[in-house]
């Protein structure tokens, strides 16, 4: 068989066009959300080109109240859709500066029954808009594209000088950190646990390792949510029942790749080193280890991306603690993109980081 | 004594299995048949697009790391991200969620079949493919009689791999398809997914040979 390069690539190319198309592109899309500000340049177009021209100092002039207050009221007589419009841009307001939490939604009401003239109105209203902050952090709001979201997940906030603590920081932290403490803790949990079954199927002979591989694989292949089940009908929920369900639903992803690498070297090499008097805790570190590097290293990254992403199993056993993947579908599902896409940075960057260290050392060392 | 803590391990990886069944039906998310016809169509576009990839990865050509990377990537990444992804593109394109999900698992099923394929294909001696030269058989029949029976049973276990995978994966589907809960009929896939095992087992002795 002589292999052809051209026919080679042809063959793959189209697996790789469905990755672009299905994986990458779509995720590029969920992280473009993260820098996008989308919330309130919809609900406030016309305040928000007349803020372009503010030079930040003191108050913006009439027209910038004239132009708020005539939003307000286009978006109060859209009906339902104008409300939606204003509960996005009004939470995004108070994300930033809690003190803004319904000011949109008070300013338009009181403005529409007051008699007098429209930039009057607004300051009636609500007097956060004799506050220059105010105008700033609508303004802030209002760029096409802005690192808020990111930092929000963070827990941090841009202030002038530099950062400070969001509202809600300490949490968004917490359950970041927490999301990916549990996957680094499963990932050693695995590295260890693996060991003793990967040499069983390694060291069995090929029927009986086919049966242990098959049995290993089923809870893998059985589906998150069927050991979610499973496991909730036998634990109590809580967080150490939480992460023996992960790690021991995970410990297929670890076990298979190290059988696949032990058994693909057999056993000769050991063997030869047990000979030769070699005792065996050196022959576990200096020759069994080495020898299995490779499939340690894809199994700690499969295991670290999925723990990472796992999100039947912590909610099941995990409710009243959400970690990072849950919040993200949380957010996925209502619809805050802005929140989800952030999320999704933050978590893509582990996964992606732990892959390529693991995984490109090794081809490295091996070439 | 190892062997006992592995076996000890190996039971309680497989606890959850008969506790569900114990638990009873929590089957009332998706319908089965449509179910199990997009686990089918997953599983043979995994098999079509993940042998075909597995045997141009073989041979060496300009950018072969970088495609192997992009076809393992699908399974790298947290479960969670292309759930939320694979959403949003189906909102921002109108197309609903089945789509999705069922691009999802064959994007999971390809790199399976294609490292089935690759080491399948690793296993065999070049030197037959030199006799067959020699004995002067045509590059058609080498390939029909060298690889032909090397590379189906490798594709058979790689669809019946992605089509339990498929049926069992719950966490993207569960985000795409709205108002599926994510124990989704988990005891009809592990019914398929034992189904699926026991064909595999009884195909590789077979095949096993080499």
């Amino acid at each position: 068989m002589k292999p052809d390069p051209l026919k080679a690539a042809l063959l793959a190319i189209p697996l790789v066009l469905l990755v672009l198309v299905g994986a990458v592109a779509p995720l590029g899309l969920l992280l473009w959300q993260s820098v996008l500000e989308s919330e309130v340049s919809p609900a406030l177009p016309r305040t928000l080109r007349v803020l372009g021209h503010w030079q930040g100092k003191g108050l913006p002039d009439d027209m910038a109240f004239e132009t708020l207050a005539a939003d307000l009221a286009a978006l109060r007589a859209a009906g339902p859709a104008g409300e939606d419009a204003m509960a996005r841009a009004d939470a995004r307001l108070a994300a930033d500066v809690p003190a803004l939490r319904g000011v949109l939604p008070e300013t338009a009401r009181v403005a529409a029954e007051t008699g007098t003239t429209r930039a009057v109105s607004v300051l009636v209203a609500q007097p956060a808009w004799a506050e220059a902050e105010s105008w700033a952090a609508l303004r802030r709001a209002g760029e096409g594209v802005s690192g808020f979201h990111l930092f929000a997940a963070l827990g941090l906030r841009r202030t002038a000088g530099g950062f400070e603590e969001a509202p809600e920081g300490a949490r968004a932290r917490t359950a970041l950190l927490r999301g990916v403490g549990a996957a680094g803790l499963a990932t050693l949990a695995c590295l260890v646990l693996a060991w003793p079954l990967a040499r069983w199927i390694a060291e069995a002979p090929p029927g009986r390792a086919a049966l242990l591989s098959a049995a290993t694989a089923l809870p893998l292949l059985a589906g998150e949510g069927a050991r979610a089940t499973g496991w909730g009908a036998l634990l109590l929920p809580g967080s150490a029942a939480a992460f023996a369900a992960l790690v021991l639903g995970l410990l297929p992803l670890m076990v298979l790749p190290v059988a696949l690498a032990l058994r693909h070297h057999g056993p000769r090499l050991p063997r030869a080193a047990a000979a030769l008097g070699v005792p065996p805790a050196t022959v576990l570190r200096r020759v069994r280890l080495p020898l299995a590097r490779r499939g340690l290293a894809a199994g700690a990254a499969l295991v670290f991306a999925h723990a990472l992403g796992a999100l039947a199993v912590p909610a099941a056993l995990l409710p009243d603690e959400p970690l990072a993947a849950e919040a993200l579908a949380d957010a996925a599902r209502a619809g805050r993109w802005s929140e989800a896409g952030a999320l999704a940075a933050l978590l893509l960057l582990p996964a992606l980081l732990v892959a390529g260290v693991l995984l490109i050392r090794r081809r490295g060392r091996a070439a | 004594m190892r062997r006992l803590a592995a076996a000890a391990l190996l039971l309680a990886l497989l606890a959850p299995l008969p506790a569900l069944l114990l638990a009873g039906g929590t089957g009332e998310g998706t319908p089965l048949l449509p179910r199990l016809l997009a686990a089918a169509v997953a599983a043979l576009a995994a098999t079509a697009l993940g042998g075909a990839a597995g045997m141009g990865l073989h041979a060496r050509f300009r950018g072969r790391g970088a495609a192997f990377a992009l076809v393992a990537l699908p399974l790298l990444l947290p479960p969670v991200l292309p759930g939320a992804a694979l959403l949003l593109a189906g909102e921002r394109t109108e197309t609903g969620g089945l789509p999705g999900t069922v691009l999802w698992h064959v994007l999971l099923g390809a790199p399976l079949v294609a490292g089935l394929v690759m080491a399948a294909l690793g296993r065999i001696d070049p030197a037959l493919f030199r006799a067959a030269q020699a004995c002067g058989a045509t590059p058609d029949l080498a390939a029909r009689r060298i690889l032909r029976p090397r590379l189906l049973p490798a594709l058979a276990a790689g669809a019946a791999l992605s089509f339990a995978l498929s049926v069992g994966e719950g966490t993207v589907a569960a985000m795409l398809e709205a108002g599926a809960p994510v124990t989704a009929a988990p005891i009809l896939s592990v019914l398929v997914v034992l189904g699926m095992l026991l064909l595999a087992l009884l195909a590789r002795p077979k095949s096993g040979t080499a």
